[in-house]
């Protein structure tokens, strides 16, 4: 078993959600995005009021802009793919040189395409491809299990509440939580078994999780008691 | 090798994707940027390695000599070959080190050597960097690169491989190791050196370690792991600076250090790499001192020649700086990295007389030495080859012996004017081959 | 000696240089101390040759006490030689000399060996004596020797540490002694002075050689070699030093 302190535990899991927020928001936009091309020019209130950031925009292309690219507004797809890349590059050594270079490559194109994308849904492929890389490489690469099942857990908590929150069927939802629970039993990171508990009893209504939407995400909030 | 030139490019995509950088603090704020790296090596020949090897293991190991005398017995300040005033006066000497024997007795374990190949082709000594030198992970992680974008070029020479170094590093932490795990002391992310700390952790196989990652207890260092299982930790390869390693011992306001850590390795519980107190060595004024020591500690004549060094402290080489200011460097001891560094020749009248006051004040701050007219290297600048002024950092590792890294750090001044080489200061770097036989 | 906080404090390391040394005229023997929450101590000899504990209090507490009890044989009626380490020739953080101290060493140089004074050391303490005045709260531990020149007025640090760099400035290796005295109250501050080849104390505040009523827990260049608690820990507190001292002759 590999040699893990507070500190690094604590990056691997913010690694596992930042990288993952960064894919999933970046695949949702790409289907906001998809409607405003001919549709609904402010679709994207309804994306920022689902993933709950404010809305600080003033039309679709300041949304565009500043959404993906604007390293000073803190929601934006560049500030998190930052936040990943400040977690990883810490922990090199859990991850190996090799694994790392993903990251900092999916950063290295948000960062060079700041400003100058007109097709973003096209120029924005490579971070997903570089982001789903790196899961890949992490999971072959990896050779310490703990480190690997610490980063799903961030990974498969940010993805529930991104699913959640973005209305993902049900039945996805499930999918997810089940992999999260596989990782979440597998760690030494104290987390709360009521909340758990009751999170498995709402997502087992099927589409009828809906009602206790709130109660869920809070379940899934303050699941660990630490981090 | 000038086909590595076509691969320039690809080469520096490669150290972009691996995210080889150093940081610098401009207007208190910390920026990465990439290491310049210029493809065309500087090539050493395997006699020309050979007669460093020896040179360089030779001072090395009196400099090592050096440091366990002035902690205990003081032998060479008692028979009047450095004069008291160098050692125990300087800010390098720390008394809190007294009397400590250090695992193995070997206090500078990594030692980066200055070095420059004067135009008559003879290698002379700049300084002696025995506290943290960096720089190993760069031509380490270069020649990684190189060889993946240009294989054609390393199977036709033969390049002794540099990237055994993570290996000397491990087999030199194990060698100190008094029980435990081998450890990587970073200051943390936002040191200039942090590529490396976490490049040579890796590669070498020890643990990264945040100061907050350590701690003291029953006079033992253990590294703190999640979960709460503590491990003890034989070896610290640690990358910060004496003063801020321990707030009990040393500045007490130091936020990053690991407290009580001193009291252990005192007791002789962990090894402490490089060990604290190793600045009475490599201060500029004791340099002056190295061929004597060489003799004193070795019975031998130095192998390696230092620049010809002037000290003002002596009456009579003040007198020699004093009058010959204008062709002189003159160095402050105080000061590293390139700074505090004063060529005369670019002085105006004025400001040498200002130069010669403040030396007449202060003589044991300053020492001045002949500028070596040193070779130049070929650097490529956009499609041209110009010639530019480079040194070497050697990287010499003690352990059960004492080796030489079979490559090293070549750094160059991008400013075809300029003498200096330091990264801090623009300067970018080039791999060092070592040829096979 | 007891350490209080006004907030708890956890992960506290500490290094205390208060038990008395064996060196020189003094043997220390039957010495038994411990300490409060905590019980792992560690000693520790510094590069000094001070006496040193050390040891850490890690779950949270508001306190630490340590308490030492033990009997000291003093006898300084014979010199007792030994090698002088250079250090104590070169001035210290506490100890460098400004224009204003220099010019009151060359002052106190014209008066030397006049009035039955014996050697330089002497003079300066005499000088010392009638120039400087013990006032509490004028100083604190941070000031330097050129600072509390500057007021004339200070406690028995300052005075030891004037002392020194004067005599260091006049060539005499010196150093700075913490330790207490017989009777009851805090701890004191003195200097040695190498003479002969072997250090001879001089206690500045009193105008007088040290006897057999002083007994040494540390020394060093200066007080930041000789701090009696070093410490640190983690929590948002103020620290409070109490010491208490009893000696019996």
């Amino acid at each position: 078993m590999g040699i893990i302190s507070i500190e690094k535990a604590d990056r691997l899991f913010w690694l596992g959600r930042y990288a993952e927020r960064v894919l999933t928001t970046l695949v949702a936009f790409f289907d906001f995005y998809d409607e405003m091309i001919d549709g609904d020019e402010k679709a994207y209130r309804t994306y920022c009021k689902k993933i709950a950031i404010p809305d600080v925009y003033k039309s679709k292309e300041d949304f565009q802009q500043k959404y993906l690219f604007d390293g000073q507004n803190p929601d934006s797809v560049i500030s998190n793919m930052e936040r990943a890349f400040d977690n990883a590059v810490v922990i090199r050594g859990e991850l190996g040189t090799y694994t790392l270079s993903y990251i900092q490559m999916a950063l290295d194109v948000l960062k060079g395409e700041g400003g100058k994308a007109d097709a973003p849904a096209y120029d924005l492929q490579q971070v997903i491809d570089y982001l789903n890389a790196f899961w890949g490489c992490m999971d072959d690469q990896t050779e310490d299990e703990e480190c690997r099942n610490i980063i799903k857990c961030g990974k498969y908590l940010e993805r529930l509440d991104l699913y959640m929150r973005l209305g993902y069927s049900a039945k996805a939802i499930d999918k997810e939580f089940s992999k999260f629970e596989n990782r979440l039993h597998r760690v030494r990171l104290p987390y709360r078994r009521e909340n758990e508990d009751r999170l498995r009893e709402i997502i087992s209504l099927g589409d009828g999780w809906r009602e206790y939407e709130k109660e869920a995400l809070e379940a899934l909030w303050n699941l660990f008691e630490v981090i | 090798m000038f086909e590595l030139v076509d691969h320039t490019e690809n080469i520096n995509r490669l150290l972009a994707r691996y995210g080889v950088k150093f940081g610098i603090y401009k207007n208190h704020e910390f920026h990465e940027q990439l290491f310049p790296f210029d493809p065309l090596p500087r090539v050493i020949s395997a006699e020309e390695f050979d007669f460093l090897n020896r040179g360089l293991s030779q001072r090395v190991n009196a400099l090592n000599l050096f440091l366990a005398d002035v902690y205990s017995e003081k032998k060479i300040i008692k028979d009047g070959v450095i004069p008291a005033d160098f050692v125990y006066s300087s800010k390098g000497y720390l008394p809190q080190c007294e009397k400590i024997v250090p695992p193995g007795k070997i206090y500078s374990h990594i030692s980066g050597i200055d070095l420059v190949q004067g135009k008559d082709k003879n290698w002379y000594i700049l300084e002696d960097n025995l506290r943290i030198p960096s720089g190993a992970s760069y031509p380490m992680i270069a020649r990684e690169l190189t060889r993946r974008a240009a294989p054609a070029t390393f199977s036709r020479t033969r390049i002794a491989d540099n990237r055994n170094y993570a290996v000397m590093l491990k087999e030199t932490l194990d060698y100190v190791n008094t029980g435990g795990i081998n450890v990587v002391l970073t200051p943390g992310r936002y040191n200039a050196a942090f590529f490396e700390h976490s490049y040579l952790a890796e590669r070498s196989g020890a643990v990264l370690a945040m100061p907050q990652d350590l701690l003291v207890e029953n006079n033992k260092l253990y590294y703190r792991q999640y979960g709460g299982r503590n491990l003890q930790v034989g070896a610290v390869y640690r990358r910060l600076s004496d003063e801020y390693l321990d707030p009990l011992c040393f500045l007490p306001e130091s936020l990053i250090g690991v407290p009580g850590i001193m009291n252990v390795y005192r007791s002789g519980n962990v090894a402490i790499v490089n060990a604290p107190g190793n600045g009475v060595a490599d201060d500029k004024g004791i340099y002056y001192f190295v061929p004597h020591m060489i003799k004193y500690y070795l019975g031998e004549e130095a192998i390696l020649k230092n620049a010809p060094t002037y000290l003002a402290f002596y009456e009579k080489d003040r007198e020699f700086i004093l009058e010959h200011l204008e062709r002189l460097v003159v160095k402050d001891v105080s000061e590293a990295g390139g700074y505090g560094v004063i060529f005369g020749r670019d002085l105006t009248k004025e400001k040498l007389r200002e130069l010669a006051e403040v030396i007449k004040a202060e003589p044991r701050r300053f020492i001045a030495q002949e500028v070596i007219d040193f070779i130049d290297l070929g650097i490529v600048e956009g499609d041209h080859e110009v010639p530019r002024k480079a040194d070497l950092r050697a990287f010499v590792l003690a352990g059960k012996d004492t080796r030489v890294w079979p490559s090293g750090l070549t750094r160059f001044s991008r400013n075809p004017n300029s003498f200096v080489v330091n990264s801090s200061q623009g300067g970018g770097f080039k791999d060092t081959w070592v040829l096979s036989r | 000696m007891e350490l209080t906080f006004d907030a708890p404090v956890a992960e506290h390391h500490f290094a205390f240089r208060c038990l008395p040394m064996t060196e020189g005229g003094q043997t220390c023997y039957g010495l038994q101390y411990g300490i409060e929450p905590s019980g792992l101590l560690c000693e520790i000899t510094d590069g000094f040759g001070n006496r040193m504990c050390t040891g850490e209090a890690l779950d949270p507490h508001d306190s630490l006490n340590l308490r030492a009890e033990g009997t000291v044989y003093v006898d300084r009626s014979e010199a007792v030689r030994e090698e002088l380490h250079p250090l104590f020739l070169f001035p210290s953080a506490y100890t460098a000399a400004d224009e204003s101290l220099r010019e009151y060493l060359r002052e106190c140089r014209l008066l030397e060996g006049k009035d039955g004074r014996r050697n330089l050391p002497f003079c300066l303490m005499d000088c010392l004596f009638r120039d400087f005045s013990y006032v509490p709260g004028k100083t604190d531990i941070h000031t330097t020797a050129a600072q509390a020149w500057a007021g004339r007025q200070g406690v028995c640090q300052d005075y030891a540490h004037i002392f020194v760099t004067l005599c260091r400035l006049a060539g005499y290796p010196a150093r700075y002694v913490a330790g207490m005295m017989v009777g009851e109250g805090a701890t004191h501050a003195w200097a040695e002075v190498y003479i002969d080849g072997a250090w001879m104390g001089f206690d500045p505040t009193h105008n007088r050689l040290t006897d057999d009523t002083y007994i040494k827990l540390s020394h060093g260049r200066d007080f930041g070699d000789c701090t009696i608690d070093r410490g640190c820990f983690k929590g948002f507190a103020s620290q409070r030093q109490n010491i208490y001292v009893k000696v019996e002759d």
